[in-house]
């Protein structure tokens, strides 16, 4: 506990403790005024310092002022009643003071808390100096340097791996479980913790740009964005302060003039008791302390799932997405083309991989590389032969002797080779061998494995509309779509009409959210009411561009951001509703009499505590 | 210029209140107080004085609050 806290606690526990002495000790008159006074003080002292610096200031409606106001009043009161009642006034300051000190501490800690999670920050990097570790402060390591991360370890810097293999644990960056292993030539990001080899890294980035310290910057600012929801209670709190105030004014005044007005008493004390006990319930700090602590606790929370929201308002606005509209490569699949199906072959399906993929050898284009990866054996360069590329058709050669020809229709057509025809929604090899039909070889864009349930727990939240964007063909976009069961698609996309398109979705009704891969999509990600880059781990034009960033590459963490943006707009929501509807409340009974100042206490500081207590709850984002 | 200070605020009213308050100081062309972070961003006017600047933010408000403090 800081100090200042702990002086605090000890004025309130020593002047609860006297109070209650004085309470049940036979002591009368001065000296029981005395007394009081004294406790009074001692836990009041600086409020009322306060209000007099800020009448000095002009500054009359600041709680301090209107604090020592209702508590002097009260104590006035007391004195010219000859009540000797000072408990009130003893006690409206006390409990003011607790509750302002559990909101200081309250305030204190779950930031600590919130930082402490998100403390992915690396400490130390290792440097090898003849042969032996030492540790340096990753701030101070160069790009370009080489360092060692030994298992265990969290990986300091951005860089590059020179040698050793290795598995990492990225969950604190991205939420994901699963380790990802690199080995020489990978490169690597600051934050995962390296788990089984020792790796040596060259650095490619300073400390300061590395991905572990951008993303602290970005959840850290993040909640200086703010909502619609943190403008609303500013604007509220500037109006309802000096319109409690008002009231208490009128309260004070009004009734008791009326009542002499009509030749009955004034009963100026009632009225002036009423009057104070608004001033205590004047205060809007449960509103204006939980709902700023709520989204910094949901901004927090997700962080933790690798979904990295990059403001307040960005947070509000997911709660209310209706219209998805999604890229499909890299996005909804893989974007790498992989061999799915082998159909209409003459001879042994492996058989026929293996020529294809001898026959492509020598081409890099991404149909050759995923004939080669389905192949997954060696290939033997001497068993090819006379490599000749067809440009528009394909590959002819000899392997093993035989001649062969590898491509599309037109290709075998051109060699006079009949063959069957496929229409489906892949792209289509066709493979000639020794002049014969040998079959057709089906490569797609592979569909993520989470993709399907992804679209299904979206359209559960609420997302009315999904609409998936494609440069690919009709054909691909309405199988994908069928497959997914999204509901519209738009295909043949140019990069431009893919803004377009979105323009045309933006809707009155509901928010509209792009989820792309970040590379070109910077314009759409910041036309669409919220952006959403996936598989930004290292990317950062994605990080720059989009509003939501996703730091892994499945679907789902799409779902879950909008999950976790419903559950904090949810907290907010309850504590608005639940302050009001206690303040007017509280107001209205006192007004009527039926209520005194110690439900005004608890008008103000418990429904604080309470609403502190709820925000809280908007950091724990586990399912 | 743009430049973020770590600041000292204890209750978000007043931390609403000085973010006002620091708008209106000359030489600020735009200022934002992120309570919790407790953070301060402030846009400096062309030409302006910083530290000058900075002095009459700080006195403005402390005004508001008598614990407010910018960590220079």
């Amino acid at each position: 506990m800081k100090r200042k806290h702990r002086i605090m606690l000890a004025r309130i526990t020593v002047s609860a403790a006297g109070t209650l002495a004085l309470n049940i000790l036979p002591v009368t008159g001065l000296v029981r005024f005395a007394l009081f006074s004294a406790f009074y003080l001692l836990i009041g002292y600086d409020i009322l310092f306060d209000a007099l610096r800020g009448i000095w200031n002009r500054r009359f409606l600041d709680e301090n002022f209107l604090m020592a106001i209702a508590t002097v009043g009260a104590c006035a009161l007391a004195v010219y009643e000859k009540s000797g009642d000072y408990n009130e006034a003893v006690a409206v300051m006390l409990f003011y003071q607790t509750g302002e000190l559990f909101q200081g501490i309250a305030v204190g800690k779950s930031r600590k808390n919130i930082a402490a999670l998100m403390d992915i920050r690396p400490d130390y990097a290792n440097l090898e100096k003849n042969g032996v570790l030492i540790q340096v402060d990753p701030a101070e390591v160069a790009v370009g340097t080489l360092i060692t991360v030994q298992p265990g370890e969290k990986i300091p810097l951005d860089g590059a791996v020179i040698s050793g293999s290795s598995s990492l644990d990225t969950s604190a960056l991205t939420g994901e479980s699963l380790p990802r292993s690199v080995r020489e030539g990978d490169s690597v990001i600051s934050g995962c913790i390296n788990l089984t080899g020792v790796l040596v890294i060259r650095t490619e980035k300073e400390f300061g740009e590395s991905t572990v310290s951008k993303i602290l910057e970005l959840v850290e600012n993040a909640s200086s964005r703010k909502s619609r929801s943190e403008k609303f209670i500013s604007k509220f709190a500037r109006v309802y302060t000096p319109a409690v105030c008002a009231a208490a004014l009128a309260l004070a005044l009004i009734p008791p003039a009326l009542s002499l007005m009509m030749g009955r008493d004034a009963g100026w004390h009632e009225w002036i008791y009423r009057a104070l006990t608004f001033l205590v319930i004047s205060c809007p700090c449960a509103l204006v302390i939980s709902i700023p602590l709520s989204f910094f606790a949901g901004i927090g929370g997700a962080s933790r799932e690798g979904i990295l929201i990059k403001g307040s308002n960005f947070l509000e606005a997911l709660a209310n997405v209706r219209i998805l509209a999604l890229d499909k490569t890299g996005t909804l699949t893989r974007g790498v083309f992989e061999v799915t199906e082998v159909i209409e072959n003459t001879i042994d399906r492996e058989k026929l991989i293996e020529i294809a993929a001898y026959a492509e050898s020598a081409s890099s284009h991404p149909i050759a590389k995923s004939l080669i990866s389905a192949y997954g054996k060696e290939i033997d360069r001497s068993r090819v032969r006379d490599i000749e590329e067809i440009g528009g058709m394909g590959i002819v050669c000899r392997v093993d002797g035989v001649s062969v020809a590898v491509g599309n229709r037109r290709l075998l057509a051109s060699r006079g080779v009949g063959c069957p025809e496929y229409s489906g929604a892949s792209t289509a090899v066709y493979a000639e061998i020794g002049g014969k039909f040998a079959g057709i070889i089906l490569i797609s864009d592979v569909i993520k494995e989470n993709s399907r349930d992804a679209i299904a727990s979206l359209k559960k939240r609420g997302v009315k509309k999904t609409v998936m964007l494609t440069g690919d063909s009709e054909k691909i976009a309405e199988a994908v779509c069928r497959e997914l069961c999204i509901d519209e698609y738009r295909a043949q996309l140019l990069p431009a009409d893919k803004l377009a398109e979105v323009e045309r979705l933006l809707n009155d009704k509901g928010k509209l959210a792009f989820v792309g891969d970040g590379i070109n999509d910077a314009p759409v990600l910041a036309r669409a009411d919220i952006g959403i880059a996936m598989g930004a781990m290292g990317s950062d034009a994605a990080i720059e561009a989009a509003d939501v960033v996703l730091m892994n590459d499945d679907p789902a963490q799409v779902a879950r951001a909008i999950k976790i943006s419903r559950k904090c707009i949810g907290i907010v929501k309850q504590n608005i509703i639940f302050s009001l509807a206690v303040k007017f409340s509280c107001l209205a009974l006192v007004a009527a009499g039926l209520a005194n100042m110690w439900l005004g206490i608890f008008a103000d500081v418990g429904v604080m505590v309470i609403a502190v207590l709820n925000a809280i709850r908007a950091l724990k984002t586990k399912q | 210029m743009r430049k973020i200070y770590k600041i000292e605020v204890d209750c978000a009213n007043c931390a609403m209140l000085c973010e006002a308050a620091a708008a209106k100081v000359e030489g600020v062309k735009s200022a934002s107080i992120n309570f919790m972070t407790q953070k301060m961003a402030v846009e400096f006017a062309e030409g302006s004085n910083e530290e000058k600047v900075l002095k009459a933010i700080l006195k403005t408000c402390r005004k508001i609050e008598r614990g407010f403090d910018i960590e220079l």
